[in-house]
């Protein structure tokens, strides 16, 4: 009878956990729940922790639940079940993500509350916005990628930091042959092994892409083709390990941090790993062969969020937009993430901004450029980063046969 | 009976397992090593003996992720999803086993399906489904999920039940028990020992399951310690040393318990595998 | 009522389980299944297309190459599987089952490593491959063979067997116990009569012990050959949505969730505006190919327990 017993006791606590564990909301303050930047938990959570407890202060009577969903596919499955929390993280323009939810009517337009745009670049507004509707909080920070470089490897081999393309390809020859591998690539993860060819594509195919943007994609463009030659020439000559990008993003960047390369190409955004190493480390904007040093254009999308179109709220919810634009709040993630300031009025405590504002223009991003070729059914920047940039790393496809890829693909 | 043990190939095998053992000891220490020291320590001297070990990376996320929340909340799903699919899975595989009926053959298949499939597949429309029962973000939609998963514990028990010598039941049913109570008093407890394997290896299963809490526990008060893991394996060079830290406190406990009942568990495991 | 029930008392015993489990597992597989007759990326309207999906996946080239390769691998890691590590749990189980000096001790730690998750088994072998941080490298080093430190992890032909090895170091405990317990159920006297009769250790696991293991060894294989076409987790950790540069470690799962829900874009589906519907069309051809061996399997399980 004892197992009998054990049977019914655990078919009563089933049943009390099935009914117990509905939620239960209510009283009078409306909670609001959040879900923030899935990948970057770890990096983002103290900063949010400091702007939720300002907002709190501001508005006592709006809780912010604010929950890390864990993965994108969380937020891809809550969009398919039509369940999306009340506020979301988004990429604005970076990605054609933002667009595709704002037409399928998942996003609500901001608008009608009026955002204040005074303070924000036409950049930033373009960031949020989706066929003439604003859809999220505007992007406050710049992100571009750049070159970090060990300047000890530097000195030890009396190099300096190039002020020109070929100064800085000499750079990698000679380290290459004083047995140095000058830089490392995560090519495992189709982001990071992308990194190089924003960076030499703002710099040195900023023409061609500009050609793209005004509905040029026929025909031939040999700046970009440039580009891919001279990426998948470094890939094979060993530039970037053998084999080339053999790592995953953190082994890349630990082979930087522990000084076994010289150089790693990487963004902004990471910009606070490579404080306190134990040499000194150099940042630099790739510069053109007339020396102007590009960056890329980009916006930081650690604050921007969208509302659901189902928010039960959305006056509530429109509060932590604003918040989000204020000049208080963009403070606190200056404080935390030591980004670079995109709007007036913010101040950053870090000895790397200097270097990392040192560029002269603010040239097309490669992805971006591809993003929004307007195509059919073609998805040319899917083909790009998904297929053919891992292809001239590993040196099975020449640069000509690469561009045609893209072209074939922008022209479907 | 084997006298023959100490033949030279028999002991290169021996040498060769003893190896792999020593290995397996020796990885746990390191990373155990590893766990007390500060980040940038790690990275810079990663060889280097480190002169300044400290408990500091486990004390940051006992204390500030709250480390035995997540112990809790997997525990609680364990212990949720396991009861749950210990009773589905023996009633099932008791029907389908000791009863003989018409197209039990298309059951027993019907019961093996749930394994063919990736578990991504079904997740939206899983999903919708706890989103109608307003169970989205609770221990109940992942405990009901992994405990309905019951397709590999039927398939060992229901071989179980099948070869049990009729007379039992017969003898049971004799004396006057009814069904159930045949069941639950006699069949039930003669396959402990194979329920008992079962269960070890769902319960091994599940704790370590990611994708589904990932998917239906979202905020920080109820996610499991594997997402606790992710959350600092994602970003690895940010957080290596909570990376190492969090591994640990995932591992040890579990191993040392482990240890601690490994007869039974090893033993459990090899009974009722045949059985099966 | 009551005597409907009486006179079949397995319905009672059935329904619970069957309930559930069609609720939440099997309507949820067909439901998704459904959708792979439909165009549909997942958010905007739905059109019926038959059986256009399939053919779509079998004539495109794009598709096809992933497809054969994810399938590749997936067959991969089940032939490792049976040649490799099935022998290696038979002998170590038969080194276990004779009680050789410290078997306790090896059985233990051997078993062990199944108690860890996925994302630390990853991390651990980083730590050992790595071309950095890696112990193995660095030993490598040191002992001067610098031509054999490499990111070992990252060299796309070695990337399935790496895989492969994190794999088996989690897993193969189970096996091996399972065996164990299969062993223990030989008769004695047939293994002493062989000895007698001046059987070597060896030919005493061939002649005598295999044959009356042969069923939990085929379990065990079928049960590896799910798994293998099922698995998913050590490919995306590893090499995320794209399964590895050059789609190196591949699988079928993975190859299947990376058309169905796509990764740097949270809509999904990054090729086609068909990521569902074509997603779940993976998952039905990948359902038929498990099916079609585990039927074998079934049909050879009963076939074999008539013969008793």
């Amino acid at each position: 009878m004892k197992k009998g017993i054990v049977l019914i006791t655990t078919l009563l606590l089933l049943i009390g956990l099935l009914s117990g564990c509905v939620s239960t909301g209510g009283g009078k303050n409306v909670t609001l729940v959040v879900w923030g930047d899935p990948d970057n938990q770890a990096i983002l959570e103290d900063c949010f922790e400091a702007l939720n407890a300002e907002f709190a202060k501001q508005h006592p009577d709006i809780k912010i639940d604010y929950q890390w969903s864990g993965s994108f596919d969380g937020l891809n499955v809550a969009m398919q079940s039509d369940s999306l929390p009340d506020l979301f993280w988004v990429q604005g323009n970076k990605s054609s993500a933002m667009a595709e939810m704002a037409e399928n009517g998942f996003l609500l337009p901001l608008d009608k509350y009026n955002p204040d745009k005074s303070r924000f670049p036409a950049g930033a507004i373009e960031y949020a916005t989706v066929n003439g509707k604003i859809y999220c909080s505007f992007p406050s920070f710049i992100d571009y990628a750049l070159v970090y470089y060990n300047k000890d490897i530097f000195a030890e081999h009396g190099l300096e930091k190039p002020k020109t393309y070929d100064e800085f390809v000499n750079a990698a020859k000679t380290l290459f042959e004083a047995g140095i591998t000058p830089f490392s690539l995560g090519g495992d993860f189709e982001w990071s092994r992308y990194w190089p060819i924003q960076v030499m594509a703002a710099t040195l195919a900023n023409n061609d892409l500009e050609r793209i943007k005004s509905g040029e994609t026929t025909g031939e463009f040999p700046e970009i083709e440039y580009v891919f030659e001279q990426f998948r020439d470094m890939c094979a000559k060993g530039y970037f390990g053998t084999p080339a990008g053999a790592m995953d993003e953190s082994s890349a960047q630990m082979a930087f941090t522990n000084g076994t390369v010289a150089m790693i190409f990487e963004g902004t955004w990471n910009n606070s790993l490579f404080r306190d190493l134990d040499f000194e480390v150099g940042r630099f904007a790739l510069p053109d062969n007339n020396g102007v040093r590009a960056a890329q254009s980009g916006y930081s999308n650690f604050n921007t969020y969208a509302i659901s179109s189902k928010c039960k709220y959305p006056d509530q919810a429109y509060e932590y937009i604003d918040f989000l634009n204020s000049k208080e709040a963009q403070q606190i993630v200056a404080d935390y993430m030591k980004s670079i300031p995109a709007v007036e009025g913010i101040t950053v405590d870090d000895p790397a901004l200097a270097e990392v504002s040192d560029f002269q223009t603010v040239n097309n991003n490669i992805y971006h450029v591809l993003s929004n070729v307007p195509t059919k059914s073609g998805r040319p920047q899917d083909v790009f980063i998904s297929s053919v940039v891992a292809d001239l790393m590993t040196n099975s496809i020449t640069a000509k046969e690469a561009v045609n890829k893209i072209v074939e693909e922008m022209n479907r | 009976m084997h006298r023959d043990l100490k033949s030279i190939s028999a002991q290169i095998v021996r040498w060769i397992m003893l190896l792999y053992a020593g290995f397996n000891i020796a990885i746990l220490i390191y990373v155990f090593y590893n766990s007390l020291r500060p980040r940038t320590d790690f990275l810079t001297n990663t060889f280097g003996l480190s002169t300044n070990l400290s408990i500091g990376n486990f004390i940051e996320i006992i204390v500030k992720d709250g480390f035995f929340r997540y112990c809790l909340n997997s525990f609680l799903i364990l212990a949720g999803s396991l009861i749950l699919s210990i009773f589905l899975s023996s009633t099932v595989a008791y029907g389908l086993g000791h009863y003989k009926f018409k197209f039990k053959r298309f059951w027993k298949t019907y019961f093996l399906i749930g394994l063919m499939f990736p578990i991504q597949l079904s997740i939206v429309p899983v999903f919708l489904i706890t989103k109608q029962l307003n169970l989205i973000n609770t221990f109940t939609s992942v405990i009901l999920i992994f405990g309905s998963s019951i397709s590999m514990s039927v398939f060992l028990l229901t071989n179980f039940f099948a070869n049990l010598p009729k007379e039992i039941y017969e003898a049971a049913v004799l004396d006057g028990a009814g069904e159930f109570r045949t069941f639950v008093q006699i069949m039930f407890p003669m396959a402990s020992p194979v329920v008992f394997s079962m269960s070890i290896l769902t319960a091994v299963n599940i704790w370590n399951q990611f994708f589904v809490p990932l998917i239906f526990l979202q905020s920080d008060a109820k996610k499991t310690i594997p997402l606790l893991v992710m959350k600092y394996t994602k970003k690895l060079l940010m957080t290596i040393d909570s990376a190492f830290a969090v591994s640990i406190l995932a591992t040890v406990p579990i191993l040392i318990l482990f240890t601690i009942f490994s007869s039974q568990i090893l033993e459990g495991i090899a009974e009722g595998g045949v059985k099966g | 009522m009551i005597t409907f029930f009486k006179k079949r008392p397995y319905i009672l015993f059935l329904v619970p389980g069957i309930i559930l489990y069609t609720a939440l597992i099997i309507y949820p597989i067909f439901s998704a299944m459904q959708l792979s007759l439909y165009e549909w990326n997942g958010i905007g309207p739905k059109t019926f297309v038959w059986i256009r999906n399939y053919v779509e996946l079998f004539t495109d080239d794009f598709l096809m190459s992933q497809f054969t390769n994810a399938l590749g691998n997936s067959l991969k890691l089940f032939a490792l599987t049976v040649f490799i590590q099935t022998p290696l749990q038979i002998i170590f189980a038969y080194m276990v089952y004779s009680k050789m000096k410290n078997h306790r001790l090896a059985q233990i730690t051997i078993f062990a490593p199944q108690f860890i998750s996925t994302p630390i088994i990853v991390f651990i072998f980083r730590l050992l491959l790595d071309d950095n941080v890696g112990v193995i490298n660095n030993l490598f080093r040191i002992i001067g063979l610098n031509a054999l430190a490499k990111p070992w992890l990252g060299v796309p032909e070695l990337g399935i067997f790496f895989m492969y090895l994190m794999i088996t170091w989690g897993g193969i405990g189970v096996g091996m116990t399972f065996l164990i317990g299969a062993m223990n159920m030989v008769s004695v006297d047939g293994l002493e009569a062989a000895y007698i009769e001046g059987a070597g250790y060896w030919t005493r696991l061939l002649k005598v012990i295999l044959p009356q293991i042969k069923a939990t060894i085929i379990n065990l294989i079928l049960i590896a050959y799910i798994y293998a076409m099922t698995m998913f987790d050590f490919s995306y950790v590893l090499g995320g949505n794209t399964g590895g540069v050059g789609g190196s470690i591949d699988v079928m799962a993975l190859f299947f969730y990376r058309i169905a829900f796509g990764d740097s874009n949270p809509v999904g589906g990054k090729i086609s505006s068909n990521s569902i519907g074509m997603g779940t069309t993976i998952a039905c051809v990948l359902f038929v190919l498990i099916f079609a061996i585990s039927l074998l399997q079934i049909i050879y399980m009963s076939k074999s327990e008539e013969d008793r």
